[in-house]
């Protein structure tokens, strides 16, 4: 891997992830890819959300941004792409922002099939608010909203895109860097609306509140929780919400 | 014509009140009339209380609703009964199809029955067009617009599956209002 | 030159129909290039006819999942380049004050047409004039904005098309506050051969968000242009870099954002004036209900009373300077609103004459009847 990826990287700016964040892997993942299919970054457009998963484009990619509304990336990109269909559009944005809050476009986006791709730095908490709990947290962890644990399902975030009519989905860790960058460049180049899940720990929210207490145990909790799609039987759900299946889903 | 013509025409949602008044304002936008139309929406249109409203003038129109109409068509006997007091007393004209309308006897306006549905069944075989029917006659009696302008918007204006049936409509209740008495 | 003459696309003279088919052409003819929407009694009907006649002049129209979406994608398409416009009613509206003010900081034109019902909440489909308020104060922030009010189906048309020319010129989403019933009205439109267009200010390297002076409006450029933009609705700066704990920044970017409107009231709004000469009571009234005071003044006159009425076509920015001279040679002022008092309040903040409500929020519209009562109550 070359580290040709920092020539995408805005001038001036410091990244603004904490320490360990996931994001600044997930950053280096997708420049790399856009790095090694060649595009043309001035026709591409990046659309990101509210939370730290939309500070991974705006301001750190030296290319169009457009940093949105809580919840809302999924429709601005889908104007943005109907009026300008030569924009490569590609919404960056966190769990909360795209299936929380905006969950109902990221379904409708799917099911419309718009020709876009979408890729979700899925931390597990709402993390730029202080660490509350969302639609993608694992059941029994703690947050601030949730002391006694965590007791809801969460989504298993590309069945449910692939379910809604997604032409490609995929997950992956981000410290998965060749299987993401590959995803990342797949989704990208499919005709279509593509989805990339990238899970990427928060050491500072979700980790502490977890008493995942340094960077490597936050990672070693995401990774107790994943499991690659070859070696799980039915690679259709996060069983109990325990596990995270990884891989590629997409039609045969 | 004088002036200014206010026109309300009223039934139960689909039975083409608002058809009715959107032909009525084509034939008398293309005779070069001034003319504006309102006609109920949303639920009130698919089975509910329904009227259109249309106004007719030779100068440009201030207000564009009707305030007190000049003309009235009943379609159905709710509508009849509810929109009878809208109508100039005693000088406007009621129309009304005895088949869905029995009027009131102690009304001082001039009221007219149209066997409009009676003859639609009769003659078209179908009880669709006695819409058409209504406004032809009262179109026939009043000189309101002219029938070619009439005969010209409900051709412009119909569904293309409900335009051959409307056209004859339209001849039906020309035919029709040239016999009809009044008091 | 910014503005642009060109053809009309629908045939020019005479034509009959609705305030919404009126909607739709307004927005061929100011070359809308995309519209979002989300179905709502009593403006499906636009919904209806732009499905069919956009894709006639190749302009992008989506049905969106709800109104969120709708005015959300209108932004993107905005920022993509095309003219972009969403209409709504009451309800839709309400959920449209988020983009609408995501649209005010990043200074996106827009045009939003709200076909206003009766409210508060689903309310009624009849008509209402409950928005007017909410289209000023309705989005978090508080920032100027633009609005207008048609009174009749020529205004949709006209009105619509001078919105897309405003929300350019000013970078700035534009309120259309129709009513259902100007919506759902059917009158004569003429059209002109040609229309008048502001067309999009491009300045390539300029910064996108700051300007020469206090009161500017700084050129726009789009996606793709190379210009690798950086679009924020938290505060920004003049290149759009995020400066959201500098007071500095925020202060001079909303200061502009507040100016750019307001010092340029007399360009923005517009009244218009009937027999206010020798008027000694008047009627203040926008939108449908002016249509009704000036049958009202008519009438009026007819019997000799000296009331005259003074539409306010621009609700937003408020042409104060108007109102408050008026105020200063007549004795009354009648302010009559499809709501419970809303546009009054502006009207008592510069007038210095007797005010007089007359309010009615049920539905139907305010018939001339009703005004003459009110006026011939203070003349006598």
């Amino acid at each position: 891997m070359s580290a040709d990826w920092r020539r995408y990287l805005r001038p001036g700016v410091t990244l603004p992830f904490c320490p360990g964040c996931g994001h600044r892997l997930l950053l280096r993942h997708l420049l790399t890819a856009i790095d090694d299919m060649g595009m043309d970054i001035d026709q591409m457009l990046f659309v990101s959300g509210i939370g730290c998963g939309g500070w991974i484009p705006s301001p750190c990619i030296n290319a169009d941004t457009l940093h949105c509304l809580h919840g809302r990336a999924v429709p601005f990109a889908v104007g943005a792409k109907l009026a300008n269909p030569a924009l490569t559009t590609v919404v960056v944005s966190g769990d909360g922002d795209l299936a929380d809050i905006g969950g109902n476009h990221l379904i409708h986006a799917a099911r419309r099939n718009y020709d876009i791709t979408v890729i979700c730095a899925n931390n597990m908490n709402y993390g730029m608010t202080g660490g509350q709990v969302c639609s993608t947290t694992p059941v029994g962890a703690t947050t601030h909203t949730t002391p006694d644990g965590n007791t809801f399902n969460p989504f298993d975030l590309c069945a449910l895109v692939r379910a809604a009519g997604a032409q490609y989905a995929a997950r992956y860790l981000v410290t998965q860097g060749p299987e993401l960058v590959g995803a990342i460049r797949r989704a990208i180049g499919i005709k279509g609306f593509s989805f990339v899940e990238a899970v990427s720990p928060c050491p500072t929210q979700f980790g502490r509140q977890n008493h995942l207490d340094g960077v490597k145990e936050a990672y070693a909790y995401v990774e107790a929780l994943t499991i690659g799609k070859a070696a799980c039987r039915e690679p259709a759900s996060p069983l109990d919400g325990r596990l995270l299946v990884t891989g590629e889903f997409a039609n045969e | 014509m004088s002036e200014s013509r206010q026109v309300l025409l009223c039934g139960l949602g689909g039975q083409g009140v608002v058809l009715a008044g959107s032909l009525l304002g084509a034939a008398a936008f293309a005779q070069g009339l001034h003319v504006s139309g309102n006609s109920s929406y949303g639920s009130a249109a698919r089975g509910g209380q329904c009227r259109s409203e249309v106004v007719l003038s030779n100068i440009p129109i201030r207000f564009p609703y009707v305030t007190s109409a000049d003309i009235m068509v009943a379609l159905s006997q709710p509508a009849y009964d509810r929109y009878l007091d809208w109508t100039a007393s005693p000088d406007g004209l009621v129309f009304y199809d005895p088949a869905d309308v029995t009027p009131d006897g102690s009304a001082a306006q001039r009221q007219i029955a149209v066997p409009a549905s009676a003859s639609a069944a009769e003659t078209l075989g179908t009880r669709l067009g006695a819409n058409i029917i209504m406004l032809s006659a009262m179109v026939s009696v009043t000189d309101i617009v002219s029938i070619e302008a009439l005969k010209r918007a409900v051709t412009d204006g119909s569904p293309s599956r409900f335009r051959n049936l409307n056209e004859r409509a339209v001849d039906l209740g020309f035919a029709l209002g040239l016999n009809l008495h009044f008091p | 030159m910014p503005w642009r003459r060109v053809r009309s696309v629908l045939e020019p003279g005479r034509h009959y129909f609705s305030g919404a088919d009126a909607t739709v052409e307004a927005a061929v003819a100011a070359r809308c290039g995309y519209f979002a929407g989300y179905p709502i009694t009593p403006t499906t009907e636009v919904l209806e006819r732009i499905a069919v006649r956009f894709p006639e002049v190749g302009a992008a129209f989506i049905q969106m999942e709800d109104e969120i979406g709708s005015v959300c994608s209108c932004i993107g398409a905005s920022w993509a380049g095309a003219k972009a416009m969403t209409v709504t009613s009451g309800p839709g509206f309400s959920l449209m004050q988020e983009g609408i003010s995501h649209a005010i900081m990043t200074e996106a034109p827009l045009v939003v047409v709200d076909g206003q019902r009766a409210g508060p909440s689903t309310g009624q489909v009849l008509v209402g004039g409950g928005d007017v308020m909410q289209a000023r104060w309705g989005m978090h922030g508080g920032m100027p904005t633009i609005a207008l009010a048609p009174w009749s189906v020529q205004e949709m048309y006209d009105g619509t098309i001078r919105a897309f020319s405003l929300a350019e010129r000013y970078r700035t989403p534009v309120m259309v506050m129709a009513e259902a019933a100007t919506m759902h009205l059917r009158e004569i439109v003429e059209v002109a051969p040609e229309v008048d267009l502001y067309e999009r200010d491009k300045a390539p390297g300029l910064p996108p968000f700051g300007a020469d002076s206090p009161d500017g409006v700084p050129p726009m450029p789009g996606f793709g242009e190379g210009e690798k933009l950086l679009v924020t609705a938290s505060t920004h700066d003049a290149r759009g870099f995020r400066r959201t704990e500098d007071a500095h920044t925020h202060r001079t970017l909303t200061a502009r954002l507040f100016n750019k409107i307001m010092m340029h009231v007399s360009e923005i709004a517009e009244v218009e004036e009937h027999y206010l000469e020798d008027a000694e009571t008047a009627f203040v009234a926008y939108g449908f209900t002016a249509r009704s005071a000036l049958a009202a003044v008519e009438e009026l006159r007819r019997s000799g009373l000296k009331v005259g009425l003074l539409r306010l076509k621009t609700l937003w920015p408020f042409p104060k300077d108007e109102v408050g001279r008026l105020s200063e040679r007549i004795n009354t002022m009648i302010v009559p609103e499809m709501n419970l008092g809303q546009m009054i309040h502006v009207v008592a903040e510069v007038a210095r004459c007797k005010l007089l409500p007359h309010q009615q929020m049920d539905g139907t519209v305010i018939y001339p009847a009703s005004l003459i009562d009110t006026a011939r109550s203070v003349v006598a």
